[in-house]
């Protein structure tokens, strides 16, 4: 089939990419410009963490995440990106020390796979240079990473034509749709299919945008090789590796549509946050301060959906990369049923 | 017992419980746990939301859909000047002229700076606001609150956030005795529902909490677990509580207690 995919973020791409693999024809509309990217994938730190989200995450995000584990595992080597997938840790200074003793309460009534207490030597031996500040910890295995531009880039070669700078407009979503699927005196229409990715972009009834904002770093004094989160009474704070000393410190999740550029005060606590984790980021280079806005439904948890002949799949909130390949499973589900149930109608036109 | 209303700025609530709107793993929860609290004033911070671009429109609206009553707080001010600029926005927005009144003094402890809050509420007042201080449990800040005109205080329990309870039960009793005629409310550091059944034992009207539902395992079940420990710590308050002793009193009279059972003799 030729399908139509509107937004070229993470959903997009993976998406494209595995329908080409099945030998569908997928063809990207992307609102921004190619060197102006503007989706939440590429501000994300790309955890893969569905333990350490289980305190603010629904079972089902939970399911999803785990079982997109292994697919991550399989996916990002065939894609030649830098990824990790040696646990992560979670650590509290000592006035926080009540706030990661019940997040290992609930990990340990909630996941399948209890967290490892670490005390000083074991800290010390996965991330030694965290010891010197810290003397216990939470190991959670099998959590990970990814380098996510890294990914979108490797998948841009992959998931068809992207034709940037072209967008539906949000006032104008039947008319653009229409256009596509019934061109004008019965000439053949260009697409059998039509999904949209379009995530915080899109219009869908009951979808609200949460916004994040991140730092980039480069800081050769530190060497984390793992996600590590750090306990604090009011925020979630976590810096997550990449290649060649860089860092990805974030989040924070204010409940607003703003795309203004990261305010000081969100900037004083990443950057404290990742100083009071290893006094190394003090000398750290700031490569980039980002915002984004992640869309969610009410629930926070993912929906895939039919609405006016269109596919729909949205409200991947904080957790797109988490769940991602059991999303575009669900969503190839989807398009291998439409094609069983209309294949011989569109093949013929 | 009887219906047991009370009387806010003129407003007639039956529910003693002010819930804020933060921290939920979701606003479907959010509003599942309001639901269950059965609390009729909501609390909502904007400061972080670019109010001043209407950026937190999509979660107000869901708020305000729940058709409570609105309370807007300035939490994340630290001046009396932030403070009512961040007011004003929220009177645009809620169309209400209730305000939480918040003024940072300091960050860690999000502890309450008496002066810039007394600045703050003679300003609000002037400006036609109904204010709810936030302070600490001192005499003197709350007496010199009521004198501006607040009919509404609200003293922390301990350090928002802590679940620490009710600190200094001697420091809250002096100003239900000292203030008989505000309403006075507990807001902050309470963290389970026996703490709220304690303010309310105590003679407040009421207890404001946020971090002790929102962050429970099961927000839902701990929003109705307030929900009853307020309903029985005022009618406890009501009922009158039987005088403290020092020693043991026999519920059950021993007159008739064989004399080689009766250990003072």
């Amino acid at each position: 089939m030729r399908i139509a995919i509107v937004g070229a973020g993470l959903i997009g791409r993976l998406l494209g990419w595995r329908l080409n693999e099945a030998g569908h024809r997928a063809t990207l509309f992307e609102r921004s410009e190619r060197d102006k990217p503007d989706s939440a994938a590429h501000v994300a730190a790309a955890m893969l963490a569905p333990m350490s989200e289980l305190p603010d995450s629904d079972a089902e995000v939970y399911g999803m995440g785990t079982a997109s584990l292994p697919v991550w595992r399989q996916w990002l080597p065939e894609l030649d990106v830098p990824h990790g997938f040696d646990g992560s840790i979670a650590v509290a200074h000592r006035a926080d020390e009540p706030l990661l003793t019940t997040f290992e309460r609930v990990l340990r009534a909630r996941s399948d796979e209890p967290p490892r207490r670490l005390d000083r030597r074991a800290l010390d031996e996965l991330e030694p240079c965290l010891a010197p500040t810290f003397t216990s910890g939470l190991f959670l295995p099998g959590e990970g990473w990814i380098d996510n531009r890294a990914l979108l880039e490797a998948l841009a070669d992959r998931c068809g034509e992207i034709r940037y700078g072209q967008a539906a407009p949000l006032d104008d979503d039947d008319a653009f749709w229409i256009r596509r699927r019934r061109s004008p005196l019965g000439a053949p229409a260009e697409f059998d299919a039509f999904i949209d990715c379009r995530g915080a972009g899109a219009a869908e009834p009951g979808l609200r945008r949460v916004r994040g904002e991140v730092v980039r770093l480069r800081a050769p004094e530190v060497n984390l090789g793992r996600p590590i989160r750090l306990m604090h009474p009011r925020y979630q704070l976590y810096v997550a590796p990449r290649t060649e000393d860089e860092y990805v410190v974030g989040a924070t999740q204010i409940e607003s549509d703003s795309e203004a550029p990261v305010t000081v005060r969100s900037a004083l606590e990443l950057l404290s946050a990742a100083f009071s984790l290893h006094t190394g980021f003090a000398e750290a280079e700031i490569l980039g301060l980002d915002s984004g806005l992640r869309a969610a439904f009410d629930d926070n948890v993912p929906r895939i959906y039919w609405r006016d002949g269109i596919l729909r799949i949205n409200g991947l909130y904080r957790h797109g990369f988490l769940v991602a390949p059991a999303i575009v499973q669900a969503a190839m589900n989807e398009i291998d049923l439409e094609v069983r149930r209309c294949g011989s109608a569109s093949m013929a036109s | 017992m009887s219906a047991d209303p009370w009387n806010v700025y003129g407003e007639s609530l039956e529910s003693r419980l002010f819930l804020g709107t933060a921290r939920y793993p979701s606003p479907k929860v959010m509003a599942d746990a309001v639901e269950a609290s059965g609390a009729e004033v909501l609390t909502v911070g904007l400061r972080r939301q670019s109010p001043g671009k209407l950026g937190g429109s999509s979660i107000w609206e869901r708020i305000t859909n729940l058709r409570r009553r609105i309370l807007p707080n300035t939490a994340g001010c630290h001046t009396a000047r932030e403070a009512v600029t961040l007011a004003e926005m929220s009177r645009e927005i809620f169309d209400t002229d209730w305000i939480k009144l918040e003024v940072t003094g300091d960050d860690y402890n999000l502890q309450p700076d008496p002066y810039g809050l007394v600045d703050a509420t003679k300003e609000l007042i002037g400006r036609g606001f109904k204010v709810f201080p936030y302070t600490t449990d001192d005499l003197v800040v709350c007496s010199r609150l009521r004198d501006l005109g607040c009919e509404i205080i609200m003293p922390w329990g301990s350090p928002i956030g802590t679940g620490k309870g009710l600190l200094n039960r001697y420091a809250l009793e002096t100003l239900r005795n000292r203030l008989p005629d505000v309403s006075l409310v507990v807001d902050a550091g309470i963290g389970l529902p026996s703490h709220a059944a304690q303010a309310l034992e105590l003679g407040f009207d009421g207890v404001l909490l946020n971090t002790a539902v929102a962050r429970a395992d099961d927000p839902v079940a701990m929003a109705a677990a307030f929900a009853r420990a307020v309903e029985a710590g005022r009618l406890a308050h009501r009922a009158g509580a039987m005088a403290e002793s020092e020693t043991a009193e026999p519920s059950t009279p021993v007159v008739g207690t064989p004399f080689w059972h009766d250990k003072s003799a």
